[in-house]
């Protein structure tokens, strides 16, 4: 018995490969992904690079906000394959399986697909794990060889996580199976056909959360208090985004029937008639690929800006090589004179050359510590390699001692080496893309799989419609343009959206970006260019899923 | 007066994957002429729903001649069938074809719509339409909210609405129970009566006994054909049954 349900499980799966890969797919690459978030937050080798810390607290970070939302995503994934597959259920039931017997069915199947997937997922994220440590290294700034590890709290962790989405989802399918009448499994399908209501109330709820978090976004002051406000700003936007799209559509489209004159043309006739259902079916899935899309974006542009601005943010911060802080000075001309032999000195030793030694002028955050009478900054320029001044400037370090009893009033101390500097900026900014590029492509490969399932459930729902309406009389250019005017209208309104969105975000992002020294002008730039890219690659998976849809719109 | 005329047609289905080639229709000739009400007959798998579609512009025949008003269907193109579909032609299909997007009143209207019609035009044939078929109460409302005797009639004020030269039936009872049928054949009856000409397909001999003619398909060819004539319907009825059995022992004709 237990052999039967088990392949009856395996073929449900085959023949329902088309919507079952790609989450399986899906499935895959996010636990690919949050291993090697795990892996790289617990390897040793980083904890020991300069900022290495700090760019294990972001991944730590990063790995928390991904395990959100992929069960959020995940969840909501399956719950619409579910909803495809009702009515194969309730053909399983007429055709004489109990509930307890498709209960097993369904088990095994959940059973079957989770864990395929999490191995698959644990053994192609170990793969790509030196790879991507490789990848991280780079962006820090630090050569390394590819290194081969695998990490045992990773996985357990991943265990953890998808183990508990897997029993979240075997209890709702199961539960989804159970609460099910038999007529209603059959007529699952019918039923999104009654026509939407208009819901005022929710459009104006939508509006007004969609005004209250673009105000809050464009209308914050305080630089530090930005990014906690970013959080809220963006909680009142999602829910106004999905109300919106939910609401507004609808409520648009009814104006346009509800003028007689205007509907009962060739022109809007069909369009508008079927994008009222298609709007119906799929407003939420709208509202989620602009939300991701906007978190994309979103992503992308900071992090885009913060490795741009890097340079810029390392020149302001430590104008020179090496920063001398001299405090309780008296006479800074001879701390200067000093300073420049101990310097020479030490260069002399590694083998470069010092090419200038000058009182620098104290930064902002020196100025807020109350600071001892007479202190001064010095900075010194050396030429070689980022190393050798890596060395010098420990080497200065040592001779500190030596200075502090020759000067007795003088204190030297080497406030920053600039590798050590350097370094922990580039640990951060090279963290921020690193994490960036990372959710990116999981935001990325969700978008993808929405944008899939859109063009699939609406490619059966449209086969019917394009065989009856060839047959009262539209030729077949006709009806395929209706449908494309219609696809295309419902897949770039998330994306003309999302570009609303992050018009109005980009000031907070130029805010935030702003406590890390970067200038506007490169916010702006990454944010034109993210967009255009991000533009080009919605548009390739437009077109590919498009593939799919027409594939089955014009199957015989 | 002379209105379609089907000429030696024959129907080749060639399988995609160079197998074997299925002959739907062999020969078939037959004249209809305006007004008048014909039902065909045949097993399944004669070829009733190939010349359907094919008298419907919806597929080519592989040789032969279809003229409708003296126009050659076999010469126009896509674009200028669909329309031709739409002025000329009405439908009534097996499983009604009825958008689901749509209310019924704009299910109705759908043809006139592609044409052009103003609203008020739509509303003013729309109307007596409505009426005669007893679907009046129901034009606000969605297909999946009406019986399948309403949609059917639904789909025959469609098939109506663009005063078509022939209406064109695949099957139309073939989804109702018996009281909607005979309903439904009492509506073809009636705009019969008004000079409505019907070409209708059918398995059904109670159906096929309303019309005024029938025309029997077999291996591809018209096999045999009864006028009803001066006959009673009962006595049509009988006659249908004949040639019926007569087909499927192997008869003479
Ligand atoms: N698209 C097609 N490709 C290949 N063969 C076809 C195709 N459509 C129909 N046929 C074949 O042509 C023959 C006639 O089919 P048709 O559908 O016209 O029969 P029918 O008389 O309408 O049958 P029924 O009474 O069952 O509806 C059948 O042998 C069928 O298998
Ligand atoms: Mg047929």
């Amino acid at each position: 018995m237990k052999e039967l349900y088990r392949n009856l499980a395996k073929q449900n799966l085959i023949k329902n490969k088309r919507i079952y890969v790609p989450y399986i797919l899906a499935q895959v690459l996010m636990v690919a992904l949050f291993y090697n978030l795990l892996f790289l937050e617990g390897n040793p080798n980083i904890s020991l690079l300069p900022g290495g810390e700090t760019i294990q607290q972001m991944l730590a970070y990063g790995a928390l906000l991904m395990s959100l939302f992929v069960m959020i995503f995940l969840f909501y994934v399956n719950s619409f394959l579910m909803k495809q597959r009702k009515k194969e259920f309730g053909l399983y039931r007429v055709l004489g399986m109990e509930y307890r017997h498709l209960k097993r069915v369904v088990f095994y199947e959940t059973c079957l697909a989770n864990v395929t997937a999490f191995a698959a997922g644990i053994v192609a994220g170990i793969l790509f794990s030196g790879l991507l440590y490789m990848i991280l290294l780079k962006m820090l700034g630090v050569r390394s060889a590819l290194v081969f590890g695998i990490s045992g709290g990773g996985i357990i962790l991943s265990f953890f996580l998808f183990g508990f989405l897997f029993l979240l989802v075997l209890l709702y399918n199961l539960r989804q199976l159970r609460r099910l009448k038999l007529s209603e499994l059959l007529q699952a399908q019918a039923q999104g056909e009654r026509e939407p209501k208009a819901k005022k109330g929710l459009m104006v709820f939508g509006i007004v959360n969609l005004a209250i978090g673009y105000l809050i976004a464009l209308f914050v002051r305080n630089i530090f208090a930005s990014l906690p406000w970013f959080f809220v700003a963006a909680v009142f936007v999602v829910i106004g985004t999905y109300a919106l799209f939910t609401a507004g559509s609808i409520i648009f489209l009814k104006k346009i029937k509800a003028n007689k004159g205007q509907y009962y043309t060739p022109r809007y006739f069909t369009a508008v008639s079927g994008l009222l259902y298609r709007m119906k079916q799929n407003a939420a899935g709208l509202a989620g690929i602009c939300v991701l899309s906007t978190m994309i974006l979103v992503t992308c542009c900071v992090s885009v800006s913060v490795y741009i601005g890097q340079q810029h943010a390392i020149r302001t911060l430590f104008p020179a090589d090496i920063m001398v802080t001299v405090s309780g000075s008296t006479n800074p001309e001879q701390d200067l004179d000093y300073i420049k032999e101990q310097s020479e000195k030490a260069a002399d030793q590694i083998g470069i050359s010092v090419e200038d030694v000058k009182l620098g002028e104290l930064s902002d955050v020196d100025k807020n510590i109350q600071l001892l009478e007479g202190t001064q900054n010095v900075e010194i320029t050396l030429s070689g390699e980022e190393k050798e001044k890596y060395e010098c400037s420990k080497l200065l370090e040592l001779n500190q001692d030596d200075s502090s009893h020759t000067y007795a009033l003088a204190h030297f101390a080497c406030k920053q080496s600039p590798s050590d500097g350097t370094a922990s900026i580039k640990a951060t900014y090279g963290g921020f893309l690193f994490l960036g590029i990372f959710l990116g492509t999981m935001f990325m490969s969700a978008t993808v799989l929405m944008m899939y399932y859109k063009q699939i459930s609406e490619g059966y729902e449209d086969r019917k419609r394009y065989v009856i309406m060839k047959k009262v009389g539209m030729s077949a250019d006709e009806v395929k343009e209706s449908i494309q005017t219609q696809v295309l209208l419902v897949f770039f309104l998330p994306l003309a959206m999302a570009s609303v969105h992050i018009l109005v975000a980009l000031k907070i992002m130029i805010k935030i970006c702003g406590i890390l020294s970067i200038g506007w002008g490169t916010v702006l730039l990454s944010t034109i260019g993210t967009v255009l890219v991000f533009g080009a690659i919605y548009i390739g998976v437009y077109r590919q899923t498009a593939k799919a849809y027409y594939a089955i719109v014009d199957q015989q | 007066m002379e209105l379609l005329k089907v000429e030696q047609v024959q129907k080749i289905y060639t399988t995609r994957f160079g197998g074997n080639n299925v002959q739907a229709l062999r020969d078939i000739t037959f004249s209809i002429e305006k007004g008048e009400y014909v039902a065909i007959m045949g097993e399944s798998g004669s070829g009733k729903t190939t010349l359907l579609n094919i008298l419907a512009t919806l597929d080519q025949p592989t040789k032969g001649k279809i003229a409708l008003e003296g126009t050659d269907l076999g010469r126009i193109s896509e674009k200028k069938a669909a329309k031709f579909r739409r002025e000329q032609l009405g439908f009534v299909f097996q499983d009604f074809n009825l958008l689901d997007t749509l209310s019924v009143k704009d299910n109705i209207l759908l043809p006139m719509v592609l044409s052009g019609f103003s609203h008020k035009e739509m509303i003013s044939r729309l109307k007596p339409i409505a009426a005669r078929l007893h679907i009046t109460e129901l034009l606000e409302k969605y297909p999946y909210e009406i019986s399948g005797g309403q949609k059917q009639r639904t789909a025959i004020a469609r098939g109506l609405i663009m005063n078509p030269k022939v209406i064109l039936a695949d099957e139309p009872t073939g989804a109702l129970d018996s009281h909607a049928a005979m309903q439904l054949l009492e509506v073809f009856g009636e705009i019969n009566q008004d000079g409505q000409t019907i070409l209708m397909v059918t398995h059904s001999t109670e159906a096929a006994s309303h019309a005024k003619r029938v025309l029997f398909i077999k291996d591809g060819i018209v096999y045999h054909q009864i006028y009803r004539g001066d006959r009673s319907r009962e006595e049509m009825y009988q006659m249908i049954t004949n040639v019926l059995t007569a087909i499927a022992t192997g008869g003479e004709r």
